[in-house]
């Protein structure tokens, strides 16, 4: 029987996927906001940050100046204190949504079990520390939102049997309050964050190459946006806060104070429950449902030349150097168990990873147990005799994380399967070519950006541009190969790229032949 | 996708990302209080009795003890758990009983809670116990009282009970 959390994922995915496949149609796959959340958060926090220093330089931490001084930011100096006050707000409510859809997203497309543990469960308490940063920033403006949480906030802390003097104390009424709490929230308002950045930091220590900033275009469209927002409709106080009259009604950021109004409606003792509930759950998360490991890469000492090609590219910092085993100078690739995911980038970084080699048995440095790269070379071979037909052969390598490959079937189109497109060598884009085993070579895989290993379609991309090593050796190669980033859902877009690149090779090979032609006529 | 409509689609989905910030950052409002009514804040910290008798010590074991430690008589810790009752038109609005803090019960007894109530005359009796052996004996007031509507009354203890 299947654990419920597979049933979440798979409703998830119905949700998600239409909606990634239609903001990358709007924004591009290179630019979609649904590929880049880990890195808008970080972008958002910046904002926060930056505007949050500003803010600082003129906010007065005490009871009777501290709305005053907003105040005086939000009327006379709105062209830029204003906006700053708005960004700060607004980036962080953008921040806690990014948050969130990155965390539902990681969770619906499985990618938070075996090595992805680390930044999972450390993303936990990253959380609580983004709302009591957020929730510490609402009471210093000292309006009546501001007033309503230090109550509701003060009642929820005096549930837990921990201090003597319940802290709802401090806001009985307006001469029970004093300058010196304030100085302590202000404290606690930078406090809070710079430790968020110290989890966010430790978050993305168990990964190589953290995407902690959106490309440039996406950057400037969110950023305008928020600038945009901030001019059009500017973050507002609302009345000041005056502990001797009750809040009536308030206007709730629900994207950071959802919890208190639960407070009032259940009480501050299911409010804990639900909190420490939701947080221990989210925590056991990865080991409630079974995870499928892929066997681990294997050095072959023997085959290792210490290049450390493997070592640039594993994505999850699982490939070090070491000194060989007997070549003296020399480095040795090792794997470290509890790191590999399993991906096969490492192989196909590995320059002996290349069918033109000299040798009984194609053995490679770096290798994957569950596909070879000497089976890979088996099958290419295999199933390029099979090809049929007068159309245009074609190879297709497939990603099995991308789109599927049953519109792919045709007499003269074969289609070979790897954990992840990383894992294939460009020496075997040549061999195909010069050895004429087929027309063409497709080249398919998860979406750009959102390769399910982090990075196995960036790096097969740069190779291909020869931008990084091992590169694409034959001349024209690169101009005949067709590289599709289609994606889960791009079956469709594959299908119909696939047609389109048999008719160009038809097309070609037309031209060719009356070159042929031409050139017999002038002899 | 052709890029005018592309660009176009990209100016509406970063709206809808304005709007559903913006609205969700104060929108809708949430009803804490009705505005034509009070509140009662009961905010209390008091120690109950000693429960306990001192006793005397006698010259032997005053000797014994250290020199910056002799004291005349030797005095239980714990305090009698602290009893309050606040009626409102002659309605219970609370009642509690709230052991002393401390692992040794010998801190102060504490009470927190607030109530809305109608604006306008209103009768408030505050009974307070604070110590179990004479059960009978505290302290009580009886008062009239008029709020206006958000107005804050606080209900506090200082030797006697005191309406802020």
């Amino acid at each position: 029987m299947k654990s419920p959390v597979v049933y979440l994922q798979k409703a998830g995915k119905v949700v998600l996927n239409p909606i990634e496949l239609l903001f990358s149609k709007i924004f591009t796959d290179k630019n979609n906001p649904f590929f880049h959340l880990g890195a808008l958060s970080f972008f958002f926090f910046w904002i926060a940050a930056g505007t949050g220093l500003y803010l600082y330089v003129f906010f007065e931490t005490s009871v009777a100046h501290a709305y005053e001084s907003i105040e005086y930011l939000m009327n006379e100096q709105w062209y830029l204190g204003g906006i700053m006050r708005s960004l700060h707000r607004y980036s962080s409510a953008a921040m806690v949504v990014a948050v969130t859809l990155h965390l539902l997203r990681e969770f619906v497309k499985g990618r938070y079990q075996g090595v992805r543990i680390f930044s999972w469960v450390s993303g936990v308490p990253l959380l609580w520390l983004l709302f009591l940063s957020a929730i510490g920033g609402y009471w210093l403006v000292w309006d009546q939102l501001a007033q309503y949480i230090a109550i509701l906030s003060s009642e929820l802390l005096d549930w837990l049997p921990i201090m003597v003097d319940p802290m709802a104390r401090n806001f009985l009424n307006a001469e029970a309050m004093s300058d010196r709490l304030f100085s302590l929230l202000a404290f606690l308002h930078i406090g809070f964050p710079l430790a968020l950045l110290l989890g966010m930091f430790i978050h993305i220590q168990r990964i190589s190459y953290a995407k902690t900033n959106p490309p440039k275009q996406l950057a400037i469209g969110v950023g305008c946006a928020l600038v945009l927002l901030s001019l059009v409709n500017p973050a507002a106080s609302q009345a000041p806060a005056n502990l001797d009259e009750t809040v009536a009604n308030v206007g709730l950021d629900w994207f950071y104070l959802n919890v208190f109004p639960l407070i009032e409606l259940w009480g501050p003792g299911w409010v804990w429950g639900l909190l420490v509930a939701i947080s221990g759950l989210m925590t056991i998360l990865p080991w409630l449902s079974s995870h499928e490991r892929k066997a681990i890469a294997v050095v072959d000492p023997a085959n290792c030349n210490g290049c450390s090609w493997c070592f640039a590219d594993c994505p999850y910092g699982a490939v070090t150097m070491k000194e060989h085993d007997f070549k003296k100078g020399h480095k040795q690739s090792v794997v470290n168990p509890d790191l590999c995911i399993g991906c096969g980038i490492c192989a196909g970084a590995c320059p002996s990873s290349t069918p033109f080699r000299s040798v009984d048995e194609l053995i490679t440095g770096i290798d994957m147990p569950e596909l070879p790269v000497k089976e890979m070379l088996a099958q290419t071979d295999a199933k390029a005799k099979q090809l049929k037909g007068d159309k245009p052969k074609v190879i297709v390598y497939a990603c099995e994380c991308g789109a599927p490959t049953q519109s792919l079937q045709r007499d003269n189109v074969a289609t070979i399967s790897l954990p992840c497109v990383g894992q294939l060598p460009p020496s075997f884009v040549d061999y195909i070519f010069r050895n004429k085993l087929a027309d063409g070579v497709m080249v398919t895989g998860c979406c750009e950006e959102d390769c399910h290993y982090r990075l196995g379609n960036t790096w097969l991309e740069q190779r291909f541009a020869a931008q990084r090593f091992p590169h694409l050796r034959t001349s024209g190669a690169k101009r005949d190969l067709s590289v599709i980033w289609a994606g889960e859902q791009g079956a469709k877009l594959l299908g119909k790229n696939l047609d389109d690149y048999i008719q160009t090779l038809e097309q070609s090979r037309h031209v060719d032949d009356k070159r042929f032609v031409a050139g017999g006529s002038d002899e | 996708m052709n890029k005018l409509p592309q660009y176009i689609a990209q100016i509406v989905a970063y709206g809808f990302f304005m709007f559903f910030i913006a609205y969700l950052s104060s929108s809708p409002e949430w009803n804490h209080t009705q505005p034509e009514d009070a509140m009662v804040k009961v905010s209390i910290r008091h120690p109950g009795k000693i429960l306990g008798q001192c006793r005397d010590l006698s010259v032997a074991e005053i000797k014994n003890l250290s020199p910056n430690m002799k004291v005349p008589q030797q005095c239980p810790r714990e305090r009698s758990p602290v009893r309050l009752r606040i009626e409102l038109n002659n309605e219970v609005l609370f009642e509690e009983s709230a052991r002393p803090s401390g692992l040794q019960k010998d801190g102060v007894s504490t009470f927190y809670a607030r109530f809305d109530i109608p604006a306008g005359n209103h009768f408030i009796k505050a009974l307070l116990r604070d110590d179990a052996n004479n059960p009978d004996q505290g302290y009580q007031l009886e008062k009239h009282i008029e709020v206006k509507p958000r107005q804050v009354l606080v209900i506090d203890f200082k030797d006697g009970f005191i309406f802020k």
